[in-house]
């Protein structure tokens, strides 16, 4: 349903994407995953047709997403990192007006969007704060039927309770068979919610695989205790790579069986070896290096 | 034009639109308060002393209410009123949504671009409308208040109507403006420009010395307020005002429709 292709979009001031391709089908939840300025609201604004790509196309129903927007749009729901809304406005009727003008509303969704999310809908969108407004973006998106779902950053700023709702409510729409992507910064909201991620870094695809695999790639990471600290440091000289160094411990993370590593200690007098996968966090992590914020 | 757009944006403008009625009927009430003898002794006489001043306003005497009109409201006050509202109108409506993303929040959804600058754009007509419209009943109220009830109403009806269509163009100008400028402040400042262009042709083409052709660059051109006391077929001049704000805001639709948000 969504198809980028060699997808480019460049900025004067820096920033932008550079040659993505990527793909959700029906069913399919993509979790887009970078660090601040990485390029994943780049992608959105491109698959809504906000901008049009320099290079490549993105394409939604076989349709590109800038030259035949309106014609896509009935079909795709659409919730923005911080909504605008306007400030006079009351949740209630701006989603009212939401339901009017883009159409697909389902109201038994929206009844149960507003009762987990605990979206006020009587105030004015200026009392109702950052989280407030995004709540009700999040809800105009959802509440309706649409074959395609666009959102940015949807779990920022939302308590653990509302990204449990709201991760219930993604997984409920993939069910229906509907074509998801989510952008995120965080690793595990990707992981409970979709069935793909692409991790995207500086403007380019770094990885894309399902979810499940993203287990596969994670290192083994050991904590070694060395009798006294030159054991450590002569260690440290000899493993050379994925080793950190605190007085008489070391930090090793290697890809794959830890066969090399035991032969390797047999030389030395080690107190304790503690090993272990590294979480989904760290794994994230290495792929960004000092980029993540 | 879009419907549900439309009555959304007009229901975040209805305080701004109630205040400047209000401003525009006080305003017809006191252009006839103007007329009363004593305040047109005064005016008189404060024209014999600038009669520069006058003369740049557009005043050109009080020989009867509708010429009276001509000279306090109709020369200055309410094209400026006009064009001013107008820029303020599409800045709120078009250039400040573009600046905060909620006009990508109108995207999102099934509308082409250009059906959304337009519906916008009726919103500038209906504010151009509701005020001529309150001015108009300022009048009157002026009339049965200050002078007994007796008055041309038809006439003065004529030149309300006649100013408002006449300065529709500008605000056609300011949505083009709003909808292509890159953002919020450089569509303020290209707005005061045309702002500026315009009064600053309007008014010294009255002036002895000046070409009066300066005056038929700026859409009140349009306007034949003193044939309009006596010939509605002049007002047909100022409903050209109408087709050509409608190419003017249509080339702010396109201009928008091409570019990136």
């Amino acid at each position: 349903m969504i198809r980028c292709e060699g997808l480019s979009k460049f900025y004067e001031g820096g920033g932008g994407i550079a040659g993505l391709s990527l793909q959700v089908k029906a069913g399919e939840a993509l979790g887009v995953l970078g660090p601040t300025d990485a390029g994943k609201s780049t992608l959105v604004r491109l698959l809504m047709g906000f901008c049009r790509p320099d290079a490549g196309s993105a394409q939604i129903f076989g349709k590109d997403c800038f030259g035949k927007r309106h014609e896509i749009q009935r079909e795709v729901a659409y919730a923005a990192a911080s909504p605008a809304i306007e400030s006079r406005a009351t949740g209630d009727s701006w989603l009212r007006f939401q339901a009017r003008y883009h159409g697909g509303y389902n109201p038994e969704k929206a009844r149960r969007l507003s009762e987990r999310l605990d979206i006020g809908l009587t105030g004015r969108a200026i009392s109702l704060g950052e989280t407030g407004r995004k709540k009700l973006g999040l809800m105009a998106a959802l509440m309706t039927d649409a074959q395609v779902t666009i959102l940015d950053e949807p779990f920022y700023g939302l308590d653990s309770m509302e990204k449990n709702a709201l991760s219930d409510f993604i997984r409920e729409r993939r069910g229906e068979g509907k074509a998801m992507l989510i952008t995120s910064r965080v690793l595990e909201e990707v992981q409970r919610t979709c069935t793909q991620v692409a991790i995207i870094r500086q403007g380019r695809l770094v990885l894309s695989q399902p979810v499940e695999a993203l287990a596969l790639t994670r290192q083994k990471v050991y904590h070694i205790t060395f009798k006294d600290a030159a054991q450590a440091a002569a260690f440290a000289a000899e493993w050379e790579t994925a080793v950190e160094v605190i007085g008489s411990r070391a930090l090793v993370a290697i890809p794959a069986s830890p066969q090399v590593l035991i032969q390797t200690l047999a030389k030395y007098t080690v107190f304790d070896l503690v090993g272990g996968r590294e979480d989904s966090e760290e794994s994230f992590l290495r792929f960004h290096g000092d980029d993540v914020v | 034009m879009i419907p549900s757009l439309f009555m959304f944006e007009l229901k975040q403008l209805l305080r701004r639109l109630f205040v400047l009625a209000m401003v525009s009927f006080l305003l017809g009430l006191a252009a006839v308060w103007l007329y009363t003898p004593d305040m047109l002794s005064k005016l008189r006489l404060w024209s014999e002393e600038v009669p520069f001043f006058t003369r740049l306003l557009g005043y050109a005497g009080s020989a009867n209410l509708p010429v009276h009109m001509m000279g306090v409201l109709y020369g200055f006050l309410l094209p400026a009123m006009f064009v001013a509202n107008a820029q303020t109108l599409a800045l709120r409506l078009v250039a400040r949504p573009i600046g905060d993303g909620r006009i990508a929040q109108r995207l999102a959804a099934p509308h082409r671009r250009g059906p959304i600058i337009l519906t916008l754009f009726w919103l500038v007509v209906l504010e151009a409308l509701i005020i001529s419209l309150a001015v108009f009943l300022g009048q009157v109220a002026g009339v049965f208040i200050f002078l007994g009830g007796q008055a041309d109403f038809l006439a003065l009806l004529r030149m309300s109507m006649g100013l408002m269509l006449s300065s529709l163009p500008a605000g056609g100008v300011m949505v083009w403006v709003a909808a292509a400028s890159p953002g919020r402040i450089s569509a303020m400042r290209m707005g005061g420009l045309v702002v500026g262009l315009f009064l600053g042709l309007l008014l010294p083409s009255r002036l002895a010395g000046w070409p009066r052709w300066l005056g038929s660059l700026t859409p009140f051109s349009l306007f034949k307020g003193q044939e309009l006391i006596a010939d509605t077929s002049k007002l047909l001049l100022s409903a050209l005002g109408l087709p050509i704000a409608l190419i003017l805001a249509g080339f702010g639709a396109w201009a928008f429709s091409r570019r990136d948000l």
